[in-house]
């Protein structure tokens, strides 16, 4: 027979377990019947009043109903918020945008500065959401005093919060890029460079060499995104190709391959016979922007390339080269080559 | 000692074992059910919307093969393949892998997608069965269709690994259907991670009796039949309450084959899915494992619990049995496969926590288990000595294994931001007190079938019917 001791404490479990049940129930019961309410409540506004936000945020017409749509109540508060978040992230119109900071700012600023001072971790991400996709600006003042406070949690919270400084307030974030308070990684950076204004970020290449490597990684990566290089830039990106860093010269020659500009081929010409295939596969994207007999004849070499990848992207550089499809069906016929000849093959039927 | 000393010394020592081991299954299943609360809780008032729309850029992503392994999925195929087409994803292509199927699959697909045979250059890198045409649509270019010889579902993972253009591939089950942020969110903490994260899995619930309109979950019931109502209780304990807490420490061993992403280059290092195992899903992520710990690198393996992938489950006994054999079969084989990862030192959590773990719990937790249901028959059988100690021992265990239910409820309720209609809550809660009485032993013997089938070396995979998760709407007469 089991310790009677034991069998007490089993029956105090028991009992304890069914206290937690029954109270788990209620509390789902309990959040069922609210979630319900406010649904409710929000399809109902949607359908008295969504014609008339969508009057208002796309045309800016103030109808006589959009003052009776605002009364202060909570679950008014809440539904209005989603229709902003829809146009938001559906409607890609300055104007829009404009219009919701304004009206934000004038009939919410209590409701979205609460959220971001919140306890609550999830709250004021969804404040800081708001404040970078809705353009809040009258909220930028409180980021800046909570990332001089390091009132954040963890890096998403942190990177975020340099993201919305990054568009408000450039000045402000490169000592956080430089030395960040918390180790961002690549894609971290990536969500705040691509923000940067593109003068400041050419300002920046002076730091260059002193940027952490995930940042350095990311910066060049920049202009991969948005090709409106010049020549100053271009300088710039063409002196990284000495790094010792493989993934650097690979970053560079992506963002140049982007640009549609290259100063003198000599430059490129080592990456032909580099021992990296994507370095050589890089080259030949790149080579399409020499003259156009000699960009011929190193891609026709370069569709003999041990690496499939080489191969498919020389054949894909020729066919969009002048005279580019009577080149690549001229391989076919010579033969000489079947990885050269499959390869010019599968581009002439698939474009 | 006569034989009745020794018999009452075996029933003791059964006891005392049994009780052992249950508190070994309570210690472990509160610890990741205590994790688990504070993770979830943490993200439950995030604006997933937002969350999920920063990484929409193409700058923060990377492309994706999804690959649909699809083997007699006629019902199922086109709902699948339509939802991938309503993903919220910057690049991808879908690859459905026809593994020569019997029915219409082939056909269903070409005709539906107006797909037409194309050339195209195939890099080997793991060697399938005879791949006998390629067909590219005319009206979605990112869908194409590969027309193999059958050889399994791995064999035809593998043959989609190989056309796969991109860096990560997904492998989803030929009839489920993903939520359209859904793969938004499971690449996230590999997007995140810049790469150190190799392979993850979202989470997968029951679609069975769901409201399904052109490849999209538009509403969802608990349905009536009992079988179906057991499956999503054990789904919400294994995905909310489990994987989760593996995860954290990298110790997951299983990412759902329903859905899952991983990185191409690892797979292939590592020799894409095994043919040899039924449990191809679950023997390739203990195989990524072994070879992160052989380069000494520090990649992970994640799972999500935020991003869904719908799937039918078997509504049936025959289709429950098939199915549970053949996930225990395969746990075996996975295990046997990599025993020498057990309790080896260069292997580290994954050698001395995450294999025993699976062997101790996930493995020989049925056999336990009906040697307790014995204890309980034949302790009955003895006396009434024993009777007051067993009711309360079996009700706590039974209060215990619903209240694990119950959390695990609450837990997706948190993870989904959506909670179930009180009708549901009531029958999920019945049917898991009833769990132990019928739902439990029965599993138990599928799985025990599962081992024996690994020990005579029966490779069966056996066949699930499917009926479809879109509703057949009836055509007005004319």
């Amino acid at each position: 027979m089991v310790n009677v001791t034991v069998l007490q404490w089993a029956l105090i479990t028991c009992i304890v377990l069914l206290s937690f049940i029954f109270l788990i129930i209620l509390y789902l019961i309990l959040k069922r019947w609210l979630q319900k309410q406010r649904e409710q409540y929000i399809e109902a506004y949607f359908n008295k009043y969504l014609d008339v936000w969508h009057d208002y945020l796309l045309n800016g017409n103030k109808s006589v109903s959009f003052n009776t749509s605002h009364r202060k109540e909570y679950n008014n508060f809440l539904a209005i918020d989603r229709i902003f978040s829809h146009y938001v992230t559906t409607v890609h119109n300055e104007d829009v945008k404009i219009r919701i900071s304004q009206y934000a700012e004038v009939h919410f600023k209590k409701e979205y500065r609460a959220m971001l001072y919140d306890n609550n971790w999830g709250n004021r991400m969804n404040a800081l959401y708001r404040i970078f996709h809705f353009n809040l600006a009258f909220l930028v003042d409180d980021v800046c005093k909570l990332l001089q406070k390091k009132r954040y949690k963890n890096v998403e919270e942190y990177t975020l919060m340099l993201k919305i400084m990054a568009k408000y307030d450039e000045t402000l974030v490169v000592s956080h890029l430089l030395k960040p308070k918390l180790p961002l990684n690549e894609y971290h950076y990536k969500h705040i460079v691509f923000y940067l204004p593109e003068q400041f970020y050419k300002m920046l290449t002076q730091y260059f060499e002193d940027m952490p490597y995930s940042l350095k990684i990311s910066f060049l990566e920049y202009f991969t995104y948005k090709p409106s290089m010049d020549e100053k830039m271009l300088e710039f990106y063409e002196a990284q190709l000495h790094s010792d860093d493989p993934e650097i010269r690979i970053r560079v020659l992506k963002a140049i391959s982007k640009f549609g500009l290259i100063s003198n081929i000599e430059k490129y010409e080592p990456f032909k016979t580099s021992m990296l295939w994507e370095e050589r596969m890089l080259y030949t994207r790149i080579v399409t922007k020499a003259d156009l007999q000699f960009a011929v004849e190193q891609l026709r070499q370069l569709i003999c390339d041990s690496s499939w990848w080489v191969r498919k992207g020389a054949a894909y550089s020729l066919f969009h080269l002048k005279s580019g499809p009577q080149i690549l069906q001229q391989i076919i016929d010579e033969g000489n080559d079947p990885f050269a000849v499959q390869a010019a093959q599968e581009i002439l039927k698939v474009d | 000692m006569d034989i009745s000393t020794i018999a009452i010394a075996i029933h003791a020592f059964f006891g005392k074992f049994i009780m052992f081991y249950m508190i070994i299954i309570i210690t472990v299943y509160s610890s990741m059910l205590i994790f688990a609360f504070f993770h979830i809780r943490r993200d439950i008032k995030v604006d997933k919307l937002f969350s999920a729309e920063e990484s929409l850029e193409m700058i923060y992503s990377k492309p994706v093969s999804i690959l649909v392994p699809a083997y007699n999925e006629e019902l199922g195929v086109i709902d699948t393949v339509h939802s991938l087409m309503t993903l919220h994803y910057p690049l991808f292509e879908i690859i459905v892998i026809n593994d020569g199927s019997k029915d219409n699959t082939l056909q269903v697909t070409i005709d539906h997608f107006k797909m037409e045979p194309v050339e195209r250059t195939i890099k080997v890198d793991l060697q399938t069965n005879e791949i006998v045409g390629l067909y590219q649509s005319t009206i979605h270019p990112n869908i194409i269709l590969i027309d193999k010889v059958n050889g399994g579902k791995a064999d035809a993972l593998n043959a989609g690994i190989n056309v796969a253009r991109f860096p990560y591939f997904c492998s989803i089950d030929g009839d489920s259907i993903l939520d359209k942020t859904s793969l938004l969110r499971v690449m996230k903490p590999i997007v995140s991670s810049d790469g150190e994260v190799i392979a993850a899995g979202g989470s997968v619930r029951i679609a069975n009796g769901a409201d399904v309109q052109l490849g999209t979950v538009l509403k969802t019931t608990v349905p009536n039949k009992p079988i179906v109502i057991m499956q999503i209780i054990e789904y919400f304990r294994a995905f909310y309450m489990g994987r989760i807490a593996l995860s954290k420490y990298n110790l997951v061993l299983i990412i759902s084959g329903a859905f899952s992403v991983f990185s191409k280059k690892w797979v292939v290092d590592a020799g894409g899915y095994s043919t040899k195992t039924i449990g191809e899903d679950m023997e390739l992520v203990v195989k990524l494992h072994r070879l992160i710990y052989d380069k000494k690198s520090k990649k992970r393996i994640a799972f999500v619990p935020d991003p869904v992938c719908w799937t039918e489950a078997p509504d049936d006994i025959k289709g429950l049995r098939t199915q549970r054999r053949r996930w225990h079969q395969g746990l075996f084989g996975s295990l046997m496969l990599h025993r020498g990862m057990l309790f080896n030192p260069k292997y580290k959590r994954i050698g001395f926590i995450s294999l025993p773990y699976f062997w101790i719990i996930e493995f020989f937790g049925p056999m336990i288990e009906l040697l307790g249901y014995f204890y309980i028959l034949i302790s009955l059988l003895v006396g009434n000595i024993y009777f007051d100690s067993i009711v309360i021992m079996t009700g706590l265990f039974l209060i215990y294994s619903t209240f694990l239910s119950v959390c695990s409820i609450l837990l997706e309720a948190w993870s989904t931001t959506n909670y179930p209609r009180w009708r549901d809550i009531g029958k999920l809660l019945l049917f898991s007190l009833t769990e132990t009485f019928w739902f439990r032993p029965m599993t138990i013997l599928f799985r025990l079938e599962g081992i024996f089938y690994y020990l005579t070396k029966r490779e069966v995979w056996g066949s699930l019917e499917r009926k479809g998760l879109s509703k057949q709407k009836e055509m007005p007469d004319e």
